[in-house]
């Protein structure tokens, strides 16, 4: 049994490595969280020619062939430098839907340019429950001759306020069950009717309100079937959720590592607080639970990069890895003591992003009731 | 263009100091295994030196390195950035060496490659900092070399190199084929892309043992070493803070003054 990357994998995530330390410095994560947009241009366009935006899409569609392995290599980079920016919203949540259920004319019009930086996307699903159940869908689109009209409030859309396309989930019709009757509209940001004000978040993540007032979206704008979205999203959640634990995992290792680098360099009763059984504690229950974290999500990717059946996986590495980076960071928090609460130090930037980690795209509670479905429960 | 870079695998410079350790009765570091190896970063220079050449007139770019367990997605680094080939003497009878003999075996190995217009290599590098392996294989192959190199371009069948000095730097023209030692001064390295990483995956390492490069084995690694380390110490730096009071701001900074002018700092 091997769960190692492979050597171009090591290699992938050594060189994300060093090049989020030059060009992502922790001083731009900080202004980035108080920017609106969050999203530094010249960033965004040279990760685009390092290939990183199309990793995970076919060659014929401006991609690298990647797999989801070579995927959670860099995204788990990518949780350790704080990543700022709009890649879960643009490569993951909206372009691997369109890969995976868009027309071939959506896939050659819009993956090409989200591999190259050049179009920035984002998908509205959840309203003022911010559940990730279909009944919470409630934003209703009504055939209009050749168009559709798309009216009510998205909430917590993240990057919204940057998106040339939002990929609005609305209800078409009321079906015999929740999960039927939605569809996927391609809308452009400029349309008419739409408004986009940006949330006060913890971590600075970039999450927005998304209001639709009567806005006219042509039939030729819906991502695969007319009523029947609801079952292709969730696939495509699925595959996020993996790369999501990923950037998870990538941030705890790093809360870890500041958290025992601290405590070997800190002299208190003239030896380093590393040597006191209480520290060794933190660290090893810290390490226990990074490490639990990196295999479940590990397990996670193989499985479904092998295709082979994995919503168990997923939601234990899901309901895992967000509750475990937020012990991690608390842990780093009372380690550092006094300077981990400092706007100058790094710890709080993980704690914020474990909160927020913990509840994009269902929290540990959700999880676990994913997890007892799968088990016939 | 044919060039030729040699690398060397070594403990990431960057870690803290307190990483290494020295074991007093061999003279020797202490095994680590938390620090995790790179390729020297003058190394990487000389790689992207020859990228820039590779760039600009195309040719042919052979990697080598020397040592025992080499990390493969270590020293295949160049492989991703656009380098052709990778060669490895890897064999336990090159390690221990001194500049000498680590020179005579990259020399033997480059005579085997045969063709080459250019060698290059770090200027010196980052775990032993002696800057001679580069100037030992020029001697050994004969040829000119051009030290702490800032720019190369190939021009009309020469090379122009602006070469670093104390005071700034000199542009050189030297004839191929020739050695150049490369600097930091070069400027930023470049990243691999994803497409490059993934390519080096069909470009597997060629392995030669010392026969297979004609070496005598009294000459590499530590049968061949000239070089006896008498002493390997980490220096011990003692610091000692005071604080300098004052009834008020300006008076503490007054006494400052008047501590450093004591001291002779200024």
């Amino acid at each position: 049994m091997d769960f190692d990357y492979n050597d171009e994998q090591k290699m992938l995530k050594q060189g994300a490595r060093e090049f989020f330390e030059k060009e992502c410095p922790k001083s731009l994560v900080k202004q980035m969280m108080e920017d609106e947009k969050g999203n530094p241009p010249e960033l965004w366009k040279k990760m685009a020619q390092l290939g990183w935006l199309g990793l995970i899409y076919p060659e014929k569609y401006g991609g690298g062939d990647g797999n989801m392995i070579d995927l959670i290599a860099l995204e788990e980079e990518m949780g350790r430098a704080c990543l700022p920016g709009p890649f879960l919203s643009t490569v993951l949540l909206s372009g691997l839907f369109i890969l995976h259920n868009g027309s071939e004319e959506q896939k050659k019009e819009i993956l090409p340019k989200i591999a190259g930086g050049q179009l920035i996307l984002t998908l509205a699903l959840t309203e003022q429950s911010d559940s990730y159940e279909a009944s919470a869908v409630s934003v209703e689109a009504k055939a209009e001759k050749d168009d559709y009209v798309i009216d009510g409030t998205k909430l917590f859309v993240p990057d919204a306020q940057i998106a040339d396309y939002i990929i609005c989930i609305a209800r078409t019709q009321k079906g015999a069950k929740p999960e039927d009757g939605l569809t996927a509209f391609l809308v452009d940001r400029k349309t008419p009717g739409i408004t986009v004000t940006l949330l006060k978040t913890l971590a600075g993540d970039k999450l927005c309100e998304v209001v639709f007032n009567k806005v006219k979206v042509s039939k030729k704008n819906i991502i695969g079937k007319l009523d029947q979205a609801w079952g292709p999203l969730q696939q495509t959640l699925q595959q996020v959720k993996i790369a999501q634990c990923a950037e998870m995992v990538g941030g705890a290792q790093r809360a870890l590592e500041l958290a025992a680098d601290h405590a070997k360099k800190r002299i208190q009763f003239d030896r380093p607080i590393g040597s006191f059984p209480v520290i060794h504690h933190l660290i090893a229950n810290a390490m226990m639970d990074v490490d639990a974290s990196k295999f479940l999500t590990y397990e996670a990717a193989w499985k479904f990069s092998e295709g082979m059946p994995c919503a168990k996986e997923i939601a234990m590495a899901k309901a895992w890895t967000g509750e475990a980076y937020q012990r991690t960071a608390a842990m780093g928090h009372q380690v550092l003591g006094g300077i981990g609460y400092t706007m100058d130090g790094e710890m709080h930037l993980y704690f914020r992003r474990a909160k927020s980690g913990e509840l994009t795209l269902g929290d540990g509670k959700f999880h676990r009731e994913a997890l007892a479905k799968e088990l016939g429960m | 263009m044919n060039m030729i870079v040699c690398i060397k695998q070594v403990l990431d410079p960057e870690a803290p100091l307190s990483s290494f350790k020295i074991d007093p009765a061999t003279n020797t570091m202490v095994p680590v295994t938390t620090v995790p190896f790179v390729i020297s970063p003058f190394d990487e220079q000389a790689v992207e030196a020859a990228l820039k050449i590779k760039d600009a007139k195309g040719g042919k770019i052979t990697v080598i390195s020397l040592g025992v367990n080499l990390l493969r997605d270590v020293v295949k680094k160049p492989l991703s950035l656009g380098a052709d080939e990778l060669i490895l003497l890897e064999d336990p009878a090159f390690v221990g060496g001194d500049s000498w003999s680590t020179a005579y075996a990259l020399a033997a190995a480059i005579k085997k490659v045969g063709q080459f217009d250019l060698i290059f290599c770090g200027r010196q590098a980052a775990d032993s900092d002696s800057g001679q392996v580069g100037a030992c294989i020029a001697e050994i192959l004969g040829l000119p070399q051009i030290t702490v190199a800032k720019k190369v371009e190939a021009v009309d069948g020469k090379v122009k190199v602006d070469k670093v000095t104390t005071d700034g730097y000199e542009v050189v023209e030297v004839p191929t084929p020739a050695l150049i030692t490369v600097s930091n001064e070069l400027g930023e390295v470049r990243f691999a892309t994803f497409k490059g990483t993934m390519a080096s995956k069909k470009k597997e390492p060629i392995i030669w043992k010392p026969a297979d490069i004609g070496a005598e084995p009294s000459k590499i690694g530590a049968a061949g070493r000239r070089v006896k380390t008498r002493k390997l110490f980490q220096p011990v730096r003692d610091s000692k803070c005071e604080i300098i009071k004052g009834e008020n701001d300006e008076e503490a900074a007054a006494n400052l003054a008047k501590k450093l002018v004591e001291v002779k700092l200024i």
